[in-house]
C-alpha cells in the first residue's frame, strides 16, 4: 500500500531588490558576500546569479497556517533587512523596467561558471518564481503523481501571473517570465515519465554522459526534489501578495491529497502529451485568466476562470479534510479582480503608462500582511 | 514496400541590406506554396516599399528531382534575387540573423507570422530572423512520422554545420544559434515528441486546431515535420546559409539521412528513438557551441567532439549519397568542418575587426553574391 503522503509544505520565493528612489533593481547580495562566500546572518539568504535578486525558503511547515506563518516572517525579515540598508523589497516575476544587460553579476566562481556555460541566455533569465514543495514520501507515488498533476500547471500558473513587463515595455503577456525561462534547457512541462525508473534512467543518462552533476538541474514546471522527499512545484510567478501565495501553496497541498485517493481507487486522472499541455500553458502566458483553455477530455476552449473553479470543486473534499478552505478564499476574489499581473497593468493605464508607479504599487503590495 | 521520391525542395529567406548603412531594410521572403518570392520592407518610410512594390519574383516549380536540379534551381533563384535587389541599388545577405538591425525599431511584422503577432505579442517581434527550409519528398505520410521520430537524433548535427546567427542586436551572444532560441519561445517550436502514427500526428494537430489554438496545421513548426499540404518531410532547424555549396551539403546530407532511415525500415531496423529531452541537450549544445564543442553519443553515452561525431554520420549516409547521386555536394561537409560554420567565420571576422559589425555585414554580403 502507497503510505499517505506527508503533505508538508516548503516554499521559497526569489526576491527583486529595489531602490527606492530610482524604482530601478540594485544589487544587494554583494554586501553579505565577503571573501568568495555569503555571510551568514540570522536567516539564510541565498545569492541568485543576479546581484539584485535573493532566494529565501521556509522550513519544512506540517500545514498551510503553519506556512503562512513562516512566509510573513520571512518576507518580514528581509523587508526590515532592506529597509535598513535603504532599499526596498519587491515580489513580481519580471522588473517592470530595469534591463537585464545592466544587471551586475554576483561575483561567486559557480555563476560565473553559469554565465560563461549559458551566456546571453543565463543574464536574460533576471526573473523571479515561487517554488512550492509538498511532502510526498514514496517516491513512486510522487513520480506517478507529477505525471497526472502537470495537467494542471497551466490553470495554476495563470494564478500565478505577475510578469506582464520586460525591459520597459508591455509584452502583451501575463506572464512573460515563464516564456524567457524555457530558453533553458530541460525547462517546461515534463515529458510523461511512466514510472520512477524510467525518470531516474533519464536523470541517468545525462549524469553518465556528464550534462548534469545532478538532478538538480532538471528544472521542470514539476519536479521530484533531489534531496528531499518532495514534489517541487517550479512553475508559478512569484505572488505579489502573501496570501495569493498561500492559496497557491494550498492548492497544490489539496491537489497531491487528491490525487493520492485517486490512486488508492484504482483511478489515475489522465496523462495527456506534453506538446498538448504546453498549448495550456502558452494560454496561461499569454492571457492569464482573462483567456480560455483546453479541456483535453471535452477537446473544447473553456474559459479559464471556469476551469480554475472547476478545479478548486475537483479538490473540494481535500480542501474540507486538511482544513484549508479560508486560505483559498483569495482565489475567489482573484478570479473576480484579477491577478497581481493584472493589477499591474491597471496602475500601468490608470497613470498613463508610468512604470515608477507600477514598482510603487509592487512594493506596497510586496509589504501586505508582514510584520514590519 | 515504401518507395518515397526522395525529391528536393529549398525555401531561403535574403536579408535586403542598405549599402551605406548596413541596416537590414527589408527582407525577401519565398514559399513552396505560390510558388513565388516575395519582398518585404522593414520600415514603411524606406523608398524599397515603393520600388518593390509589385516585386514579385516567379521561382518556379520548387520541386527538384535530385541534388544537380537542386543546384540549378537554387543558382538561378538567388541569381534573380540579386539581379532584382542590385538594380536597386541595395545588397542581398543570407544569415540566420542580422548582426547589428534592431527588431525595437520594426514598425511592420512578417506577413506569415501576423496572426502570430496577435497571439504572441511580444515574442513575435522578437522573430526577425531567417530560416532555411529542405522538403524531402516522403509521400507516406505513416513513413514520414516514422523518419521523423528516428530522424530527431540527428537534428542537432546537422545544425552544427549549419549555424549563422552568433550576433543580436549588434551584440556576440556567445552562441552559433541564436535564432533557434528566438524562434524556440514560440510555442509548438524546437524538437517534436515522440508520435506512434501519422493518426497521432493528425490527432494532435486536429485538436489544436479544433480548440482554436491555431488556425491550421501551418502554424505547427517544430525543427521537422510531416508538411502539412506537400508530401514532403521539412526539415526547419537550419540557418540561413551564406554560401550556397553550404546549402546544398546540408541538403545533401538531410536527403541522405532520410534515406538511410528509411533503408533501416525497410530491413525491419530502427534507429534508436531517445527521449525528447536528451535530443534537446544536444540541440542546446549545437545552439550553444557549434562545431566547437561536443555532441553526446547516447548509444555509448559519452560526450564527444562534434566533428567526430558528424564525420561518423557523414560515413553512415554516404553510401545513400552515392545512390542519390549527391556525393560532390555532401563532400562539401567535410570543408565546413574544417572552414567552420558561417557563424564560425562570422566570429573570426568580428574579431579581427576590432569587433565591428559593418565589415560581418560586408562579409555575408560577399559571401552571398558568390553565385558565379
Amino acid at each position: 500500500m502507497i503510505p499517505r503522503p506527508s503533505l508538508s509544505i516548503g516554499i521559497e520565493e526569489e526576491y527583486q531588490i529595489v531602490d527606492p528612489e530610482t524604482r530601478a533593481m540594485r544589487s544587494f547580495i554583494t554586501q553579505f558576500i565577503d571573501d568568495g562566500k555569503v555571510i551568514m546572518i540570522e536567516r539564510e539568504i541565498k545569492p541568485e546569479l543576479h546581484a539584485s535578486m535573493v532566494e529565501m525558503g521556509t522550513p519544512i511547515c506540517r500545514t498551510v497556517g503553519e506556512a503562512l506563518d513562516e512566509l510573513v516572517k520571512q518576507r518580514s525579515f528581509i523587508a526590515r533587512l532592506a529597509r535598513e540598508k535603504e532599499v526596498a523589497v519587491v515580489a513580481a516575476a519580471t522588473h517592470p523596467f530595469s534591463r537585464w544587460l545592466d544587471q551586475p553579476i554576483t561575483p561567486l566562481p559557480r555563476y560565473i561558471g553559469v554565465l560563461e556555460e549559458m551566456q546571453a541566455l543565463a543574464q536574460r533569465l533576471l526573473i523571479f518564481g515561487m517554488h512550492v514543495h509538498i511532502g510526498i514520501e514514496d517516491r513512486t507515488f510522487a513520480i506517478d503523481a507529477m505525471n497526472v498533476v502537470r495537467y494542471m500547471l497551466p490553470h495554476i500558473l495563470a494564478l500565478s501571473t505577475s510578469s506582464p513587463f520586460w525591459t520597459g515595455r508591455r509584452t502583451g503577456l501575463k506572464s512573460y517570465r515563464s516564456v524567457v525561462f524555457e530558453d533553458f534547457p530541460r525547462s517546461g512541462i515534463p515529458d510523461i515519465c511512466r514510472t520512477a525508473a524510467d525518470y531516474d534512467n533519464l536523470v541517468g543518462t545525462l549524469q553518465r554522459c556528464g550534462v548534469i552533476p545532478d538532478a538538480s538541474k532538471i528544472w521542470w514546471d514539476v519536479r521530484p526534489h533531489h534531496k528531499y522527499p518532495t514534489l517541487e512545484f517550479r512553475i508559478c510567478d512569484i505572488c505579489t501578495r502573501i496570501d495569493e501565495a498561500i492559496a497557491i501553496a494550498a492548492i497544490f497541498q489539496a491537489l497531491v491529497l487528491w490525487l493520492w485517493k485517486l490512486r488508492r481507487q484504482n483511478v489515475t486522472f489522465r496523462v495527456y502529451r506534453r506538446d498538448l499541455i504546453e498549448e495550456n500553458r502558452w494560454r496561461a502566458s499569454r492571457y492569464g485568466l482573462d483567456g480560455k483553455m483546453i479541456d483535453f477530455g471535452k477537446t473544447q476552449e473553456v474559459p479559464t476562470r471556469q476551469l480554475v473553479r472547476e478545479l478548486l470543486e475537483l479538490i473540494g473534499e481535500e480542501i474540507a479534510e486538511l482544513g484549508t478552505e479560508a486560505y483559498i478564499k483569495p482565489v475567489e476574489n482573484m478570479l473576480n479582480h484579477g491577478t497581481s499581473a493584472d493589477r499591474q497593468l491597471r496602475v500601468y493605464a490608470s497613470t498613463d503608462g508610468d512604470l515608477k508607479a507600477v514598482v510603487d504599487h509592487l512594493i506596497a503590495e510586496t509589504k501586505m500582511g508582514l510584520d514590519l | 514496400m515504401y518507395h518515397p521520391s526522395f525529391n528536393i525542395g529549398i525555401e531561403e529567406e535574403y536579408q535586403v541590406i542598405d549599402p551605406q548603412s548596413r541596416e537590414l531594410l527589408g527582407y525577401v521572403t519565398q514559399s513552396m506554396a505560390n510558388e513565388q518570392m516575395v519582398v518585404r520592407e522593414r520600415n514603411p518610410d524606406a523608398e524599397l516599399a515603393q520600388r518593390f512594390s509589385d516585386a514579385v519574383i516567379n521561382a518556379g516549380t520548387p520541386v527538384c528531382v535530385d541534388i544537380k536540379d537542386a543546384r540549378e534551381k537554387l543558382l538561378r533563384m538567388r541569381h534573380d534575387v540579386l539581379t532584382l535587389v542590385q538594380a536597386n541599388d541595395f545588397k542581398v545577405a543570407a544569415a540566420g540573423t542580422h548582426p547589428f538591425s534592431h527588431w525595437e525599431n520594426r514598425p511592420t511584422i512578417l506577413p506569415g507570422y501576423r496572426a502570430v503577432l496577435d497571439d504572441a505579442q511580444m515574442i513575435a517581434r522578437r522573430i526577425l530572423c531567417f530560416g532555411l527550409r529542405v522538403h524531402i519528398g516522403v509521400e507516406d505520410r505513416e513513413l514520414a512520422v516514422d523518419v521523423m521520430n528516428t530522424m530527431r537524433y540527428v537534428l542537432p548535427h546537422i545544425l552544427c554545420l549549419a549555424t549563422s546567427s552568433p550576433f543580436w542586436v549588434g551584440r556576440n551572444t556567445g552562441l552559433k544559434s541564436y535564432r533557434n532560441v528566438l524562434l524556440d519561445s514560440l510555442p509548438r517550436t524546437g524538437i517534436p515528441g515522440f508520435f506512434n502514427s501519422y493518426q497521432e500526428y493528425r490527432a494532435y494537430v486536429d485538436t489544436l486546431i479544433r480548440t482554436n489554438s491555431m488556425p491550421d496545421a501551418s502554424q505547427v513548426r517544430y525543427d521537422i515535420i510531416p508538411h502539412y499540404r506537400f508530401p514532403t518531410l521539412v526539415v526547419r532547424i537550419c540557418d540561413m546559409l551564406p554560401d550556397l555549396r553550404d546549402t546544398l551539403a546540408i541538403t545533401a546530407l538531410i536527403q541522405a539521412t532520410v534515406a538511410w532511415m528509411v533503408d533501416l525500415r525497410q530491413r525491419n531496423q530502427q534507429f534508436r528513438i531517445y527521449e525528447r529531452l536528451l535530443i534537446a541537450e544536444n540541440k542546446w549544445r549545437a545552439v550553444r557551441y557549434g562545431l566547437s564543442g561536443t555532441l553526446l553519443d547516447f548509444g555509448i553515452e559519452q560526450a564527444l567532439p562534434t566533428p567526430t561525431l558528424i564525420r561518423e554520420l557523414l560515413e553512415r549516409v554516404q553510401p545513400f549519397a552515392r545512390k542519390l547521386n549527391s556525393e560532390d555536394e555532401l563532400a562539401h561537409a567535410e570543408t565546413i568542418l574544417q572552414r567552420g560554420s558561417s557563424a564560425d567565420q562570422q566570429l573570426h571576422i568580428w574579431h579581427t575587426n576590432g569587433q565591428a559589425m559593418q565589415p560581418v555585414v560586408d562579409f555575408l554580403v560577399a559571401e552571398t553574391e558568390k553565385i558565379g
